[in-house]
Parts: structure tokens; sequence; C-alpha cells
């Protein structure tokens, strides 16, 4: 194999062309294209990971890139690199048309949007961005001091990223967005079962890992000795994190061409009562109880939606095509998530249970079937029989096939919301589902 | 300034071991990817990325540390490699006293390059699009078929590994994929249908056009049958399992499940751990004795094949699964010797620049049968059955104990025939009961190299890839329909 040289680029520039707006702006210069759109991202990521009472992984990267969106009429393409030379995007820009040139008309090519009002973002704090490796060590070890007095080991990461992330367009766009977010999860491993428990925020002074290790610790401590249960029909209590990993497939599903087109469950369904009259899901980037994107389609900013309001599914999510050619309002797509709370604590809405199950968290959530958004995944971590408004043991867990649209239907309670969403940003409470259906048991 | 990645990995390897580190490694790596993609007659995304960076791993004061910079400077470098003795140090809070010991390892001193015929990179753009879009209009012109979507990926890896240790190697990797489907469209259902040749790291030479154009026509009408199939039923069936649909099988309750790094609870925050613990290996029946499951990193063409690991260890053959006893696992140099293994089988791998190496799924494939069996002679010796072809919805408890795999095509089997299409099938059994029911694998005349680009693990997120091959097989007596009174009882009611 030849030997082979990277380009050094850095050494021979100008000062000037480590700042992305000066490289964006050359690019929006130079580009001869119908329409260019440029986008600069940015990650600070710190990854930590620990694994039976110590740190197992540690990691600091730090990323960046432009994407350049090109058109001639009706063809268009991107390219993506993370050479920030002035000859790098010059390179880049000259890729993007080439591909560009060389693809067929989209008969659904879309226009770039003109200048846009963003929502206001409160979203960044230096405490996430600039925390330091012992400063995030030493976080860990009082969780993991918290297993160890206990007798149990903890498992889980602390991730801190500041990102960064600006739009520009040859319409007049222009936008910038920073962001910031620290995520803590940890998981308790008692004799035989387990607890868990997450904090995410955007600062990160504010999540006391040594409160989150303890709910991790009672849970696996309840969690002892597991018994089993037939599968079947249960009246359950969803923590939010098991809400809101249900919800988010629920988002996802709310794509109004297909179900204009007939390929989803929600055809035919906009604007009709499906749910219970406390059920209100919305999305709004601008909130701070989980802050989402302001940047939507091609760089539109981001509306607040209600998708559902008192049980009635009231919007689906609209591109600007379908949105167009079907004659209704833009939409975009969700970034984040928020269910309407209510004033119940979790342990009120334990005690008001007579009979049924607690769920701490699902697993491994996937689609069934897309036509009645069937649902299969597993509970874990923490899986509890609860009677008589009290936990009364660990149950081993089960796999679940259900529906968001059962699940929504059959909601009685609504708890406090808090900040959750391993796939989706959210902001919801728990919530109490009559008649959840279990499928099949595991052995543990 | 020209510089070569050899000489800016050495530069770092220096800086490490100035600041302090004991070991440490360097992997600089340039990525790039170029994906097409249509949508009914249209292209509807063609996107090309370009990427270089260099990650920094070190062992100091007795922990691991991780540092990822695209700053390729000489300064930049060295700033990467303190930054990685900066965080391993911060790691040791939490260790006192702690120490990584790496199996042994001859330094890796080599070059790879995977086969290719024809550079993907190349191929005009106006050929990719145009053959894409002849497949979705043979699919269009099919009466009830509402959406096709197809897609052609391409991605090349190019990386230079050193380590204080003396390994400098490099490699050139080229994965191509090429795949189509049609979405039917009746009253109040939906149905598709899937076509997927073996994913490979080989060139353009895997797209074969005529078998893709051939294919079109097929695809769409099945997907019309699928609409019109008799549903699920419920209770026990033998099942036969083709190659494609095998890869995620074995993916998921075995390939996963012999991973040692989650064996030994370090993936359990996310991933899970394993039923497959150590003291079972020799002795724990993993499945009937017709079940043979190898992993081989040297496979010609497999997508996990790299010449070496992130760890510097070739690529290497082993039994994981042998006559159904659990053989062996996946390792990396770190936690090998925590079993008493005095070397890696090589699966410490990083998707990126930017992501540390963790241990892998390698190319792992359910061998052959070793008596004559072809698939019509298996299905004539089924007497009620489903045939279950292509990957559809997957899900496994954090054990991997647990599972419901659903599928792309469903075929009712009676008395030794093919009777007709049914849908919305699941099935769902625990991993050591399902391999123990498995009673026949056709032979290598059936075998196919499939396998998987999108395998997530690790946190941060790591996306990697690995070969499945399979000949088809049956297992007896599997439980399915699981899914089917849910489903049926939304239709019913309406929402």
């Amino acid at each position: 194999m030849p030997s082979t040289t990277i380009h050094n680029p850095t050494s021979q520039l100008p000062k000037r062309a480590a700042d992305p707006r000066w490289l964006m702006d050359r690019i929006l210069d130079r580009s001869r294209a119908d329409a260019t759109a440029v986008r600069f991202d940015a990650i600070s990521k710190a990854s930590s990971r620990f694994a039976n009472n110590e740190i197992t992984q540690n990691i600091v990267e730090r990323k960046r890139n432009l994407t350049v969106r090109v058109s001639f009429g009706r063809r268009s393409a991107s390219a993506t690199a993370n050479d920030l030379s002035d000859a790098g995007a010059e390179a880049l820009l000259s890729r993007a048309c080439d591909l560009a040139r060389a693809t067929p008309e989209d008969s659904e090519y879309v226009e770039e949007p003109g200048a846009q009002k963003f929502p206001p973002m409160s979203c960044h704090a230096l405490s996430t961005a600039q925390i330091s490796p012992p400063d995030k060590a030493r976080a860990i070890l009082k969780g993991i001091e918290v297993a160890r007095a206990e007798g149990l080991t903890l498992a889980g990461s602390h991730h801190t990223t500041d990102f960064e992330t600006i739009l520009a367009n040859s319409k007049g766009l222009t936008g910038a967005c920073r962001r910031t977010e620290a995520v803590y999860s940890n998981t308790a491993m008692s004799e035989d079962a387990s607890g868990w428990a997450e904090a995410i925020d955007t600062d990160v002074s504010r999540i006391d890992t040594a409160a989150r290790a303890r709910v991790a610790c009672e849970k696996a401590k309840a969690a002892l000795h597991p018994r089993p249960l037939p599968p079947g029909k249960y009246d359950v209590i969803l923590e939010p994190a098991a809400v809101g990993e249900i919800l988010a497939y629920f988002l996802w599903s709310l794509d109004a061409r297909a179900a204009d087109e007939g390929r989803s469950w929600a055809a035919g369904k906009k604007g009709r009562k499906l749910f219970a009259d406390g059920v209100t899901l919305r999305s709004d980037a601008a909130d701070p109880c989980v802050p989402g994107s302001p940047f939507n389609e091609g760089g539109m900013a981001t509306p607040a939606v209600t998708w559902v309001d008192r049980g009635t599914l009231s919007n689906l999510c609209t591109s600007r095509y379908w949105a167009r050619k079907q004659k209704t309002e833009w939409t975009g797509a969700p970034t984040n998530l928020l269910m309407a709370e209510g004033n119940t604590t979790l342990d009120q809405m334990i005690r008001g249970m007579d009979r049924g199950l607690l769920v701490t968290r699902f697993w491994y959530i996937r689609h069934v079937d897309p036509m009645t958004l069937t649902l299969t995944g597993m509970t874990r971590d923490g899986l509890f029989w609860v009677e008589k408004g009290k936990i009364a043991h660990g149950v081993k867990n089960f796999r679940f096939n259900e529906s968001p649209l059962g699940m929504l239907e059959r909601t009685v309670q609504v708890g406090r919301a808090v900040r959750t969403g391993e796939y989706m940003p959210s902001f919801v409470p728990p919530v109490r589902v009559e008649g959840f259906n279990f499928a099949s048991a595991t052995e543990f | 300034m020209m510089r070569p990645m050899k000489d800016l990995a050495l530069h770092a390897l220096d800086a490490a071991r100035a600041a302090g580190a004991t070991y440490a490694d360097a992997r600089l790596a340039r990525y790039r990817r170029r994906d097409i993609r249509t949508q009914d007659k249209r292209v509807n995304s063609l996107t090309d990325s370009e990427d270089i960076g260099l990650g920094v791993r070190v062992v100091a004061d007795g922990s691991w540390g991780f540092a990822g910079s695209a700053d390729l400077t000489n300064e930049g470098v060295e700033a990467c490699a303190r930054e990685a003795v900066a965080v391993a140090r911060a790691s040791a809070l939490t260790r006192p006293g702690g120490k990584i010991t790496l199996a042994p390892e001859k330094a890796q001193v080599s070059s790879f390059v995977s086969p290719r015929e024809i550079d993907p990179f190349k191929i005009p753009v106006e050929r990719k699009a145009d053959l894409l879009l002849r497949v979705a209009e043979r699919m269009l012109s099919v009466a009830k078929i509402r959406k096709t979507y197809g897609a052609m990926s391409f991605r090349g890896v190019h990386k230079v590994l050193a380590s204080t240790e003396g390994t400098l190697a490099e490699s050139d990797v080229i994965t191509s994929q090429v795949g189509y489907g049609a979405t039917a469209v009746g009253k109040n259902d939906a149905k598709s249908r899937n076509y997927e040749p073996p994913p490979q790291t080989r060139g353009y030479e895997i797209v074969r056009e005529e078998d893709l154009l051939a294919n079109a026509q097929r695809v769409a009408e099945q997907a019309v049958e699928h609409l019109q199939a008799k549903p699920c039923p419920v209770g026990k069936r033998d099942l036969i399992l083709d190659p494609l649909h095998l890869a995620l099988t074995i993916h998921e309750s075995v390939g996963h499940a012999t991973e040692l790094d989650r064996v030994l609870g370090m993936e359990e925050s996310l991933a899970g751990r394993s039923f497959a613990t150590p003291e079972k290996i020799g002795n724990f029946r993993y499945g009937s004795p017709v079940v043979n499951l190898v992993a081989d990193n040297t496979l010609e063409g497999g997508l996990a094949t790299g010449g070496f690991d992130d760890d510097g260890v070739a690529g290497q053959r082993w039994d994981i699964v042998e006559e159904g006893i659990l053989r062996g696992y996946s390792t990396s140099r770190e936690v090998a010797p925590v079993i008493g293994q005095d070397r890696s089988t090589g699966g410490n791998r990083a998707d990126h620049w930017s992501s540390i190496p963790i241990v892998r799924i390698p190319n792992l494939s359910l061998m052959p049968g070793r008596r004559r069996l072809t698939l019509q002679e298996l299905i004539a010796d089924t007497k009620e059955g489903i045939y279950i072809e292509g990957m559809g919805s997957f899900s496994i408890d954090q054990m991997r104990l647990n599972f419901q795999f659903g599928g792309d095509a469903f075929w009712e089997i009676k008395d030794g025939r093919i009777t007709g299409m049914l849908k919305d099938v699941t099935y769902q059994s625990i991993t050591p009961r399902f391999w123990a029911s498995c009673d026949a694998v056709c032979d290598e005349r059936a075998w196919v190299p499939n396998g998987v680009l999108n395998c997530g693990k690790g946190d941060p997120m790591q996306i990697s890839q690995m070969t499945h091959g399979a000949a088809p097989a049956r297992f007896r007596q599997v439980d399915v329909g699981g899914a089917s009174e849910t489903m049926k009882s939304y239709r019913a009611g309406g929402i």
C-alpha cells in the first residue's frame, strides 16, 4: 500500500479561516448554484462510563463539520466534510455541485426558505460545557460510594455535551444555537435484581449523582428475589422514562403523508377524539424544561405544535412539500415532547393503586405493525408488584405487545412531569394505564 | 504542508509517552460515504461525506483515557495526546491502584486492502440513480403498489493504527450495499416486501444490475400478496428460517450474547449483560448438535474483515458454538485475560476516529449442515410450519434470553408444501431453548453471507457491521402469534 499523506490545512491559513461564519460566507459567495445552504455543526463531548463500581471508559471528543446543500433548478445534493480550511470548503462546495448536477430533477423539490424568526432558546450552561475530567470523575465517585455502602455495584454513564449549530443560506437565512446537555444514568445491581435512575439537565451542576444512585439502589434492593407472574393484562403505573420511550414511537408515527397515503394507523384519524381527556402532547423547542432544536426542515424555525389536545389528534407531522400539495399547514418534525402533567406525585399514584405493576423503564422497543402501532419491548431494571398502595415485591421481567394508541386511550391518571428521553428529549409524567398487555415473561 | 498519516500517529504516541502514558495507541482514520436514496420515481436524497481525524487511547495511572480531535497540526496532535492522559488520570480517581492488563500480542506491522473490482466512488451518480429508478418503475407498474424505496450506500475507511508496543498497521476497506422495497396499500392495511442482497466489503461489483431488475416485479407482487395474506396462527409451529432472516437471529441471540465485555458486566448500564457466563464455556448446551456457529474475521468480503482490530490483533477464526456447546467469545485485549484467555480473538473495533474501540460481534455464521439437504427438501419434510424470509421486527431482553422476531415475508407450510402467504407473524422464544429446537440446517449450496450494517452498541452509541452467513434451518415447535391478538384487537376497536 503506498504511504498516504494528509493535507495539514491550518498551518497555512489566515486565522479568520478558523471562524466558521467566515467560511460559510465564503461558500455562499463562491457558489454559482441557484440556491445554496450551509450548516456548521460542532460537538464537544465528554463521555464517561462506569461498571462494577469503577470508570471503564472515559472519552473527550471534539468534532466540527460543514454541510453544503446546493440546488440547480430542481436538482440538489448535499456534501459534508470536516476539513475546515478554505481549500477544504471550496472542495466541499465543488463536490456538492458536481453531485447536484448529476442527479435527476426532483419532482418534489422545495426551494430554500428565506430568513426565519427562531424561537428564543435558553439551553446552554457553561458549567456543562466546561466540566473538567476530574470533576466529572468525582461526581461519578459520589454515586459509586452510595452503592458501595449498600453492598451493591453501580454501572452507568455520565455524558456532557456542548453543541453548536450555525445555519446560513443564499436566501438570507441565518441562525445559530448553542446548547448543552448533561445526562447521568445509573443501574444498581443486587444479587438477582437491578434498579435504575437517571437525570438529564442543561446544567450539570443541578445533577445530584448521589441522589440518583440512592434511587437506583433502593429499587435494586426492593426488586431482590423477583417472583414470576403469568403474562396477561395488568393495570400499570409507567414511570416517566417508560412513558417517554413509548411516546417517542407515537410521535414518529405521525407522518401526515403516510396517513394520507393509507400507510399508517393515523389515516383518517386527524381531528378525532381517540385518547383519554387527560392526554395532551405537544412540542415546543423553546421550552426550558426540555429544549429541542430551533432548526427544522431545511432550516425553517421549529414551530410549537400541539399533536394531541385533550385526547383529540389535532395535528400530524407535515413536510413543506406535503403541506403545499395538500394545502395544509407546515408543522415540521418534532424535536422534543411535552406531555401535560397532573398534580399527583408518583408516590401518591402508587398509594392509590390496589393491585398492579410499577414499571421503571422499558428496553428494546421495536415496531411490530405500523397500521395499529403495535410495539414490542421488555421491562427492565425495576418491575414491581403493587398491592394495597405499597410495593409488595419485585417481578421477573415481561415482554409487552401493546400499542401507544391503546395506552393513551386507557390512561386514567397522570402525575408530575420530569425530563427524560432516551430517543426524544421529553418532559413527561408517570401515567397509570389500565389493561396493559404483557405477552411473555423472561427468566430474571 | 503534507505529512504522512503514519508520522502523525507516531508523533501522537511520542506526545502521549511524554505526558506519562504507560501504553498508547493512535488511530488516524479517513471516512468517506456516499448514499443515494430513491422514493418512488425520484431521487429523494443524495449525500456525500468525508471526515478525517485522530483518536488517541492511553493507559495512565492504571486507567484508560481517550481523546479524539480533527486538528491534525503537530500542536493539535500533541494536545489530543495530553488530553487523553489527563482523562485517564481522572478515571483513576475511581480505581486507586488500578491496573489495566492487556493480553499479550505481537506488534502488528501489516497492511490490508479489502477486495474490490470496481471502485464504487468512481461510478457516476447518473448510473446509480438510473438503476434505482428503473427498479422503482418496475415495482410501481404492479397494481396496489403505492410506495417504493431504493438505496445504495458506499463507505470507505482508510486507517493507520500505531501503538507504543510497535504496532504500525494500515487498512483500506470499502463496504457496498444496495437494496429496495415496495409497499402495497389496501383497505385499512399496508404491507411491504424488500430485497436486500448481501452487503459486503467489496466494490460496486456487488451491485448486480440484472439481478436487481429481475427481482423487482416479484418483490412488488409479493408485497401485494402480503396485503391479502391470512393472519398469523397462534400456537406452536415448526419454523424454517431463510439465511437473511437468520442473520438477525444469530446477531441478536448469539452475537451479542457472546461479547465478553457485556458478559463481564461492562455494558450493564445500556446494552445489558448475558446469560452466557464464563463457567458455561465448554459445557453449556446453547443449541442442538446440528448448531455450529463459527466466528471468522478472515472471511473474504466479510463486513467485519479488516485485517486487524483496533487493538492491533489480526483477524482470526474460532468456534463460538460447536455441535451445540458454547465454546468461545468475541474479546478485546483488555477483557480476554479476565477469564484466563492468553490471546484476544481480535474483536475490539471503533466506528470512528472519535470513538474508543469496544468489543464487537465478529463475522459470525451458522455453518451449513453436514448432510445434503436443500430448502425444497426441508419444506417437503415439514408437516405444519411457517417459512420466514428476510428481516423484520426484532427485540430481545438485556440478558439475551427472551426474544420476539417478525420477518419480511411469511409462507404457510402444510403437509410439506407452501400453501400461501401469512401476515403479522411473530415468534417468541428463549435463546437456548430456541437453538436447541434446531433440527436441520441445509447444506453449503444454500449458504448465503448476509450481514448487518447498523449494529448499535456502546455509550455513546457506535454503529458497526458484521457478516452472518447461514443456510436455511428448521426450528421445531416455536411459539408464534404472540402479537396477533393485540393487532387484531386494535383493528377491531377502530383506533
